[in-house]
């Protein structure tokens, strides 16, 4: 996992920089001095080491960012942490622990992420602020904020500008907020997607000119997944071929395998069916997805006439990998053909 | 096992596709603890998908209605020790973007740190851009394909802090060659900050030779720079430090729309970056 550490010795020049990054590319780290804005960009291979601070620390302190640069085909800028490190300063850690705790293990850059109808757990802590009245007022508070971004039905901001979910001042405090659901305010609360942001910046005042971001943390949010299925209405009786199933998967976790199945019978909440072998997705994306299942042929599956269920299904990694059930429909087959006839024999 | 009765070439075909497609996309170094089995190369363990299909704990889709009432339920209560703020600032976003010269080469970009540029001459404004363009290319592999129009200077931490200012004919030989000219320290570029006092520390003081300065041609890796005496005001050497890169963006927005540029950096929205940052997958 990403990680900087860093720490001024003795108030001056020497600082320890450990950076460790799991993409396989370059690393960029950029000094600011928050005093004056002297920046310094040191560009390294290395995805892990510690080192000198490049430039001299001064009273204002320093910010460190860390940047990684793709592999060789992947050219994207990803920020990975930022670490400020000065003699007074105030220290902030945030903590986001989703149910989806894979959400790095397709790319680790990518920040936290959960669904719209499953809850998170959020760790706050500062330190280093002292409770004395009369000090200055950079060293009693900081600014906690908590930011949302609404994302479009393409997965990505759009134009939604950012808005504020909350933001206090905040003084020494651990706390610990659990069971959290997404604060994004969407028209339907099963389809709320964004980005929040959670950030802690110390404040300024007539010591601190500048405003430093102490820690800062972001969780994404998917919409919960929807499916139709085509093809055969609710309750119809089938008496002719078997007509083509079409069903169409709507914003599939990043993460999940989803299927349709059939079963004899009324629709029953946990029966496990038949699995169309067409109608099987696994994905490990970054965005949710979009399928369109076709099933053709599928007479092998009705060997007796009578009442049938079709599912979609999704197994998602909340709820320890449980199956949830995102459409239902329960059809008949009656394919017996009776003949009325009339048998008329005559003799003459 | 039988695991569908129709579609068998189907279903073998989505096999075949499920293992091509996870093939390095899932390797990690420490895998976490799944509740399926993955190769060493990240593919998944059909079988065990479909054992996790027949768990008995099946449950519907949350429908609004209910979800609205559990977040009712559920909604974050800050507390004590947390007083609501009375206008609340948007802080400042970790954007390099956004806090960086871009330089371009029509193709590509890179990204350095503001106020790095020393010299832009007018031939080259419309090398520093405003929004990146095509590809990022790190600083020292953009250098070394475009050494022809541009090269590094080195300073000392007293220059670039603005402790010590660069006289005007050291401004002057900067201008030698029609190259961009982009401060480092230790070979990593760097801020040079407007001169705080209008002094020459003499230990920065070089030679010369014959009037032109070594590392002063475009194409050459720069030499220790030459710093003459100063007879410029403070006043000027931080107006012209500082108004360097304004003057080339302004420069380069005329070349490129006939109008000025607004003064000011416009940096990339956050909208943007996010979006960026997910643009490269395909959905």
């Amino acid at each position: 996992m990403k990680l900087i550490k860093a720490a001024a010795l003795g108030g001056i020049a020497l600082l320890a920089l450990l950076a460790t990054s799991d993409l396989r590319g370059e690393n960029i780290i950029r000094q600011t001095m928050l005093d004056s804005g002297l920046q310094y960009q040191l560009i390294t291979s290395q995805d892990q080491g510690s080192d000198t601070a490049f430039l001299p620390m001064n009273a204002g302190g320093s910010s460190f960012e860390l940047y990684a640069y793709g592999s060789a085909w992947d050219t994207n800028l990803y920020f990975l942490d930022r670490k400020v490190v000065g003699h007074y300063l105030p220290t902030a850690t945030i903590d986001i622990q989703t149910q989806d705790w894979y959400h790095d293990w397709f790319d680790a850059s990518q920040p936290p992420r959960t669904r719209a109808d499953k809850p998170y757990t959020l760790a706050i802590s500062v330190s280093g602020l002292t409770a004395d009245p009369t000090a200055p007022r950079a060293a009693q508070e900081v600014l906690y904020t908590h930011l949302g971004q609404n994302y479009e039905e393409d997965y990505v901001p759009g134009d939604n500008v950012e808005y504020i979910l909350a933001s206090y001042y905040m003084g020494n405090q651990s706390p610990n907020f659990t069971p959290v659901y997404t604060l994004l305010t969407p028209m339907a609360p099963t389809k709320a997607m964004g980005i929040e942001t959670f950030t802690i910046s110390s404040l300024t005042d007539e010591t601190v000119t500048e405003s430093s971001i102490l820690a800062n943390e972001m969780l994404v949010v998917w919409p919960v997944s929807e499916a139709s299925i085509a093809g055969i209405e609710e309750g119809e009786t089938i008496r002719d071929s078997l007509p083509n199933i079409v069903a169409r998967y709507v914003d599939l976790y990043p993460l999940s395998w989803t299927y349709m199945q059939i079963y004899p019978g009324e629709e029953a909440l946990g029966t496990v069916g038949e699995v169309f072998g067409g109608s099987i997705r696994w994905h490990n994306t970054i965005v949710p997805q979009n399928e369109v299942v076709g099933i053709e042929n599928w007479e092998d599956m009705i060997p007796n006439d009578g009442t049938y269920t079709v599912e979609v299904l999704t197994l998602t990694p909340f709820d320890n990998w449980a199956p949830e059930r995102l459409a239902h429909l329960t059809f008949s087959v009656n394919r017996k053909v009776t003949v009325n006839g009339q048998v008329i024999t005559s003799e003459k | 096992m039988t695991f569908c009765k129709t579609n068998r070439s189907c279903f073998l075909l989505a096999l075949v596709l499920l293992l091509l497609s996870l093939g390095p996309a899932g390797v990690r170094g420490q895998a976490p603890e799944l509740p399926f089995r993955t190769a060493p190369d990240g593919r998944v363990n059909f079988q065990d998908l479909m054992k996790l299909s027949k768990q008995p704990a099946t449950r519907d889709r949350i429908n609004d209605v209910d979800l609205e009432a559990i977040k009712q339920e559920h909604q974050i209560e800050y507390g004590r020790g947390f007083k609501p703020t009375d206008a609340p600032k948007m802080p400042p976003r970790n954007d390099l973007y956004a806090n960086s010269v871009i330089l371009s080469d029509g193709v590509n970009h890179t990204l350095l740190p503001l106020q790095c540029l020393m010299h832009v001459p007018e031939i080259q404004a419309g090398r520093v851009v405003e929004e990146p363009v095509g590809k990022l290319i790190l600083w020292p592999e953009f250098l070394k394909h475009h050494r022809s129009w541009l090269r590094s200077q080195e300073i000392t931490l007293e220059v670039a802090r603005g402790d010590i200012a660069l006289s005007p004919e050291k401004r002057e030989v900067l201008k030698l060659g029609n190259a961009i000219v982009v401060a480092v320290y230790r070979d990593n570029p760097i801020s040079m900050l407007p001169p705080k006092e209008p002094a020459v520390d003499p230990a920065l003081q070089l030679t010369m030779k014959d009037g032109a300065p070594q590392g002063a041609v475009p194409g050459e890796e720069s030499g220790e720079a030459t710093i003459l005496e100063n007879g410029q005001s403070k006043a000027e050497a931080a107006e012209s430090l500082t108004q360097v890169e304004k003057e080339a963006k302004a420069m380069a927005q005329e070349n490129q729309d006939g109008k000025p540029a607004s003064s000011g950096r416009q940096g990339s929205t956050f909208q943007d970056r996010t979006k960026s940052r997910f643009g490269r997958f395909s959905k």
